[in-house]
């Protein structure tokens, strides 16, 4: 006896960036995005009968089209990463020197880049994006002054200089 | 389940900034522009001094930092390093989440201590410290610098613990100006019997360096009768009796609930040489556990391991080789053997020793 096989091809989302450019992308992938997951799940959107054309897709006001590109690599990257124990992580020291390879080079982005997808990542609720592209910045905080920290980010000093030496004066601690 | 429901769904709260406007390219993003939560979660990644450092960036840096979590961390540091001139320090340590954060303020600076007193009155209005520990080197250390200080006591929920190394006319001083000593901690500065037995009740006493100090036995017992809660002693008792006694008050206590000894005697080599045995190291007793049914003290040398007990008001003392094999075991009670023995296998040896 010949048994017909169920082909079930996966799941697929549609996303929306800000600037109308539409994402598909499998379910699987997109579940590391709590904001998404939880919008699929609430509104009951996981139903197998509707098809991808029909299925409305989900706008995501507060991403551009270049940066949820790069959202979607990361989560494709990581879609066999175990689910994270927020409470665990919590526990965790605070290291930044524990970024995958493949996350240094994947981060490795104009600043305004990287911090584009902080908020994107921040919006979409991907804590291990999120982690990732915040422990990069801090690596690039670490160990500067505050002179070389401007530098590095085309930050204006706005402060009189009275207020700069109460400050000097404050991190002379620090500062050695 | 329309797309408008979506959209509006999708939105962002006022809590969540949109970078459309500056994803649009007119506005890159930058490290100073980007949403404080954003900020913050890059600052939980940083060292206290890197946090720290970054204020000096520019006034959002600065203003955001302020207002993030960590400065409860970091408002511990805020003070002047005392320089290599400074006749007098004050030193706090501030616990917050069980770290330790240390404050080193050159008293001689009176702007630094206002300074510190308007950056902590601030903060306690927002958050709440698991406890501030004021380690007063100072020997200047008056009843006009604890006025200063009872700013801390605005904050009920603040656990205010002092140690004082100097002057016994320090703790007189704390207490007329209404604090609370939690823990004690003398090492330089000696109080006699009599002072000793005017202390209101501590927490914790620590005595250190006891012999060099010229603690004699009567200030050892007298310390131990101000039955704190957590006694830690270390030195040496030379008498084998006052030692003794100490075990032995411990023993009755109803308060005493730990007690750490690194007290050394003569007294154990004493012992261990009318057994033959020589120790390379001093004898240090461990540890006593108080109310215990058996009282017992570790005593720990280069090679031997001891057990010493108090039981029925007579003295028993195990002597293992080590450890791990228990190659020979020495019960000694008064030069009889207990019937409550818990021997273990070994020669036993009987001595004779002086009952308490």
């Amino acid at each position: 006896f010949l048994f017909p096989i169920k082909m079930t091809s996966p799941r697929m989302i549609k996303l929306t960036s800000n600037d109308d450019k539409t994402f598909e992308v499998e379910r699987d992938v997109i579940k590391q995005s709590v904001t998404v997951n939880t919008l699929i799940t609430d509104l009951n959107m996981d139903d197998e009968d509707v098809s991808v054309e029909n299925q409305m897709a989900i706008p995501l006001p507060n991403v551009d089209a270049a940066t949820l590109e790069m959202v979607i690599t990361w989560c494709k990257q990581h879609r066999e990463d175990p689910p994270r124990n927020e409470e665990e992580e919590e526990k965790k020291e605070k290291r930044t020197d524990d970024i995958p390879e493949w996350d240094k080079t994947f981060l490795d982005v104009e600043q305004s880049v990287l911090f584009a997808l902080i908020l994107a990542a921040n919006y979409m609720d991907i804590k291990g994006l999120l982690d990732n592209c915040c422990k990069t910045v801090a690596n690039m905080i670490k160990g500067k002054t505050p002179d070389e920290i401007r530098k590095h980010f085309n930050i204006k000093n706005d402060f009189t200089p009275e207020e700069e030496e109460q400050i000097r004066k404050e991190n002379a601690w620090c500062e050695d | 389940r329309s797309i408008s429901t979506l959209t509006m769904l999708m939105e962002p709260t006022d809590n969540c900034e949109t970078n459309k406007d500056r994803s649009s390219g007119s506005m890159p993003l930058r490290l100073d522009s980007i949403p404080q939560e954003n900020l913050f979660h890059i600052l939980s990644f940083l060292s206290l001094s890197d946090r720290w450092k970054i204020r000096g960036c520019c006034k959002f840096m600065k203003e955001s930092i302020e207002r993030s979590d960590h400065y409860a961390d970091d408002i511990a540091l805020w003070f002047y390093k005392p320089n290599s001139n400074a006749k007098s320090v004050l030193e706090f340590e501030i616990y917050d989440h069980g770290t330790p954060l240390k404050i080193l303020l050159d008293y001689d600076d009176q702007e630094a201590l206002q300074n510190l007193q308007i950056t902590l009155k601030r903060s306690f209005r927002r958050v709440k410290f698991g406890s501030l520990h004021i380690v007063c080197h100072a020997p200047v250390i008056n009843d006009e610098v604890f006025t200063e200080l009872t700013v801390f006591m605005d904050c009920q929920s603040l656990d205010i613990r002092f140690d004082f190394y100097y002057q016994p006319g320090v703790i007189s001083s704390a207490i007329r100006s209404g604090f609370h000593i939690h823990r004690l901690t003398l090492r330089h500065c000696p109080l006699d019997r009599q002072q000793i037995v005017e202390l209101p009740p501590i927490s914790e006493i620590s005595v250190q360096e006891l012999e060099s100090d010229g603690f004699d036995d009567n200030q050892i017992l007298a310390i131990v009768r101000k039955e704190p809660r957590i006694l830690n002693l270390s030195g040496k008792i030379s008498d084998a009796s006052t030692l003794h006694r100490v075990i032995k008050m411990v023993r009755s206590s109803q308060i005493i609930e730990k007690v750490n000894l690194r007290v050394c005697s003569s007294y154990f080599h004493r012992l261990l040489a009318s057994m033959n045995l020589r120790e390379e190291t001093d004898c240090l007793v461990d540890t006593i556990c108080p109310r215990s049914p058996v009282v017992w003290a570790q005593i720990n040398t280069a090679h031997h391991f001891f057990e010493y007990y108090l039981y029925d008001e007579n003295w028993y003392l195990h002597i293992s080789a080590n450890r791990a094999y228990n190659k020979h075991t020495i019960s000694v009670v008064n030069g009889k053997l207990p019937e409550k023995d818990e021997r273990r296998p070994g020669p036993v040896f009987h001595l004779s020793l002086r009952s308490t």
